[in-house]
């Protein structure tokens, strides 16, 4: 009888547990970091490579696809990458191509160091385009004639950064901090396919499976996965951040689920066997 | 005049107008092709049955996005199997109750429902109060959702169309509820918790010939037989071409780099 | 009926414009092309007007529902309305970019929305515990690979083993990516179709 209870005890455990379980799991690592180490993929390499062999005065574009629920991946992405750029003597453009984007991207050029980069010179924030992939299009043909003023209202033709941004063909890279998988495919198909525009995808973990085959046929540059990817990217630029702090809690919350799935499992062949005993 | 690199992608597309057109003329006249059955489509009615038995409402959703968005096929067809849905509902007179994510497809929603009850022969029963618009924010949306779920204590789910990140959260909420569920995105990144969750699963493009296999339109269904010759015709250029590039012969893929 | 508001204008329109921007990716016309750019920056404008408009129809829905005072939800409404207003006030006097709106969107509408996003992390171990079951051979496929990249992803599947990084990439790259590729295609091909047949008037789901 003892069997049957610890059996049927371990596949029917309440919801609820698990919950607090997740919680005290979440906050382990906030308060007492373990400091796992994090290895560096080569897609995140090759990024920070990339950036580093940018001739001085290349635009890039980061393109904040990102909403209010994804910043936690996104962000520490967004800001990684910010900080990096912000090092070097590049032109940053911030533009957004869904609607919680703008406010999101200026977040974070202010969270990020600028060192003595000057808004309008060195970096600017173009603010929000609407049509989802007619606007990328647009954008990607005639950055000029699409957008008159920026998030903060200048016009653009008093900008002097805009002298070098016109379209697609003059972007060295492009970054996309998104959850979407249907925003990097627009990418693919509006500025990789007619302008061979490298374009990098920041995107959260869940969606890495579905965009890696862009990536492998040579469409994506190079990908960023989630905020294990910020992490990574933060350990090359030696600027750690909000990404390696977030990797000790994703590495504890993953080893639960694995754990749960191990004791659910354990549970359903536990009680099989009983069935199969009983029957005898 | 063409521009280089799309010779064979405007070939293609030619070719597949030929061939949808042929087909659009065979079915006209009767010769529709022949759809193999499809458990998550015939699941519907058996949710139907279930939710009349216990006395509580079918909910039905099609999906976070409208018809703004390049997902927005998904949203129509989640409205075809809609259409389905309420003629079902009126016939077995269970209450039915369709949540829409924004303003844009609350009206069309109305009009399929209303539709539904027409072709049922019950337009009487038809409520506009069945169809609730509930937020266009995405995850306030979702939370609408689920609290219309274990309020009303649904009996069967169904949400075929776009999902993203509330996916699970919506089986989840369905599982908890009691319902049966029937789930159908081509949301790559998300087609695996309907998987794991819902009772039956409708994966990617098998959703898009809702209007097809619930209907029997013809137009769509010739349609479903273009799209199966243009298939057969890419796994042949795939296999075709892996073998003449190993036999050093790369036709096909100069052909398709035209 | 008004000649306005006839369907069949609405279909004409819709496929003058996609069969304009699909010359426009085959064709090198200068004065097609010149009209397509024209026409992708009247799409924005477009889509501005329609991000306006879906604002105003929610706002009617919620405004009718606080008339009629609808049991259990015109609380809401008015709620919503109230910080709609609110939003549009501080966003029109003090700039979008300005501290105090920047101060509710990041206090309010983000920590709102990553709560939300966050429950899921609940429910995905709920699930995971309860669903994950290796019933079938399919099923225990899925496990096994759900396991294998799920610690991928993590730092800690490194520390576990040193092979799962690489089994998981493997994984990703191969049968994912195979997998993937063929969904890919299936998917494009019904695109087309479906363009066809809306460029054509048959598909008409899109007009209420």
């Amino acid at each position: 009888m003892a069997k049957e209870d610890m059996w049927g005890k371990l596949g029917r455990i309440d919801p609820r547990i698990l919950y607090v379980l997740l919680v005290i799991i979440l906050i382990i690592p906030l308060i007492a970091p373990i400091g796992l180490p994090i290895p560096i993929t080569s897609e995140t390499r090759k990024i920070y490579d990339a950036v580093e062999k940018l001739p001085p005065g290349s635009v890039v574009v980061c393109a904040m696809d990102t909403s209010g629920a994804a910043w936690g991946e996104n962000g520490p992405q967004a800001k990684a990458i910010l900080r990096h750029l912000f090092q070097k003597p590049l032109k940053i453009v911030v533009v957004s191509f869904e609607a919680d984007g703008p406010m999101l991207g200026q977040r974070a050029l202010l969270e990020v160091p600028k060192g003595e980069k000057k808004y309008g010179v060195d970096y600017v924030n173009l603010g929000f385009v609407a049509g989802g992939e007619t606007g990328r299009a647009a954008f990607g043909r005639d950055v000029q004639k699409l957008i008159s003023k920026d998030f903060l209202g200048n016009p653009l033709e008093k900008l002097p950064i805009m002298e070098k941004v016109r379209n697609a063909e003059d972007f060295a890279l492009f970054f996309t901090f998104t959850s979407l998988i249907s925003a990097v495919e627009m990418y693919v198909r509006q500025l990789y396919a007619p302008y061979k525009t490298k374009v990098v995808a920041g995107i959260i973990g869940l969606g890495v499976p579905a965009v890696v085959p862009y990536y492998n046929a040579g469409q994506l540059f190079s990908i960023l996965s989630g905020s294990l990817g910020a992490g990574e990217y933060e350990l090359l630029s030696k600027m750690p951040g909000e990404g390696v702090r977030l990797s000790d809690a994703l590495s504890l919350s993953t080893l639960l689920v694995v754990v749960l799935i191990v004791v659910g499992n354990a549970a359903f062949f536990g009680d099989k066997l009983r069935g199969k005993e009983e029957k005898r | 005049m063409l521009t280089a690199g799309r010779v064979a992608s405007l070939g293609a597309l030619v070719i597949m107008i030929i061939v949808y057109a042929w087909l659009l003329t065979r079915a006209r006249k009767g010769k529709v092709p022949r759809i193999r059955k499809m458990a998550g489509f015939d699941a519907i009615e058996e949710a139907v049955g279930r939710a009349t038995e216990m006395g509580k409402p079918v909910f039905f959703t099609p999906g976070v996005s409208g018809f703004d968005h390049a997902d927005s096929p998904q949203t129509i067809a989640g409205l075809t199997v809609l259409r389905h849905l309420s003629k079902l509902t009126a016939k077995y007179k269970a209450p039915l109750i369709a949540a829409v994510s924004k303003a844009t497809v609350l009206p069309v929603a109305e009009e399929t429902v209303r539709q539904g009850y027409l072709e049922a022969g019950a337009p009487e029963a038809f409520k506009p109060s069945m169809i609730r618009y509930l937020s266009d924010e995405q995850f306030a949306w979702a939370g609408g959702c689920i609290g219309i779920m274990h309020r009303e204590g649904v009996a069967a789910n169904i949400m075929i169309g776009n999902f993203m990140g509330e996916s699970l959260l919506l089986a989840e909420a369905g599982y908890q509820a009691g319902a049966i569920q029937v789930a159908g995105t081509a949301n790559r990144s998300q087609i695996q918790f309907f998987v794991t969750v819902a009772d039956y699963c409708l994966i990617g493009e098998e959703i898009f010939a809702a209007g097809a296999y619930l209907f029997q339109d013809p137009v769509q269904l010739a349609g479903l037989g273009a799209q199966d010759v243009a298939k057969w015709v890419a796994i042949g250029a795939i296999v075709g071409g892996i073998i003449l590039k190993v036999l050093g012969m790369p036709v096909i893929l100069d052909l398709l780099k035209m | 009926m008004s000649v306005l508001t006839r369907r069949e204008i609405a279909v004409f329109m819709t496929a003058f414009a996609g069969i304009a921007v699909i010359a426009d990716y085959f064709l090198k016309v200068p004065v097609l092309n010149t009209a397509v750019a024209d026409l992708l920056r009247w799409g924005v404008i477009l889509a501005s007007f329609l991000l306006l408009w879906g604002t105003i129809s929610m706002l009617r829905v919620h405004v009718e529902v606080v008339r009629k005072k609808t049991p259990n939800q015109w609380h809401y409404s008015t709620w919503l309305i109230f910080l709609m207003a609110v939003f549009v006030a501080v966003s029109l006097v003090g700039g979008l970019a300005g501290s105090q709106s920047r101060w509710m969107y990041d206090n309010i509408y983000v920590a709102c929305s990553s709560t939300y996003y966050s429950v899921l992390g609940f429910y995905m171990i709920s699930a995971s515990y309860r669903a994950i079951r290796a019933r079938t051979k399919e099923a225990t496929l899925l496990l096994v690979v759900a396991v294998i990249i799920m610690l991928m992803n993590a730092p800690i599947g490194g520390a576990i083993w040193q092979g799962i990084p690489a089994l998981g990439k493997w994984i990703v790259d191969v049968p994912n990516t195979g997998a993937s590729r063929g969904y890919i295609i299936g998917l494009a091909i019904g695109a087309v179709i479906l363009g066809i047949r809306t460029l054509i008037g048959r598909e008409r789901g899109y007009l209420s």
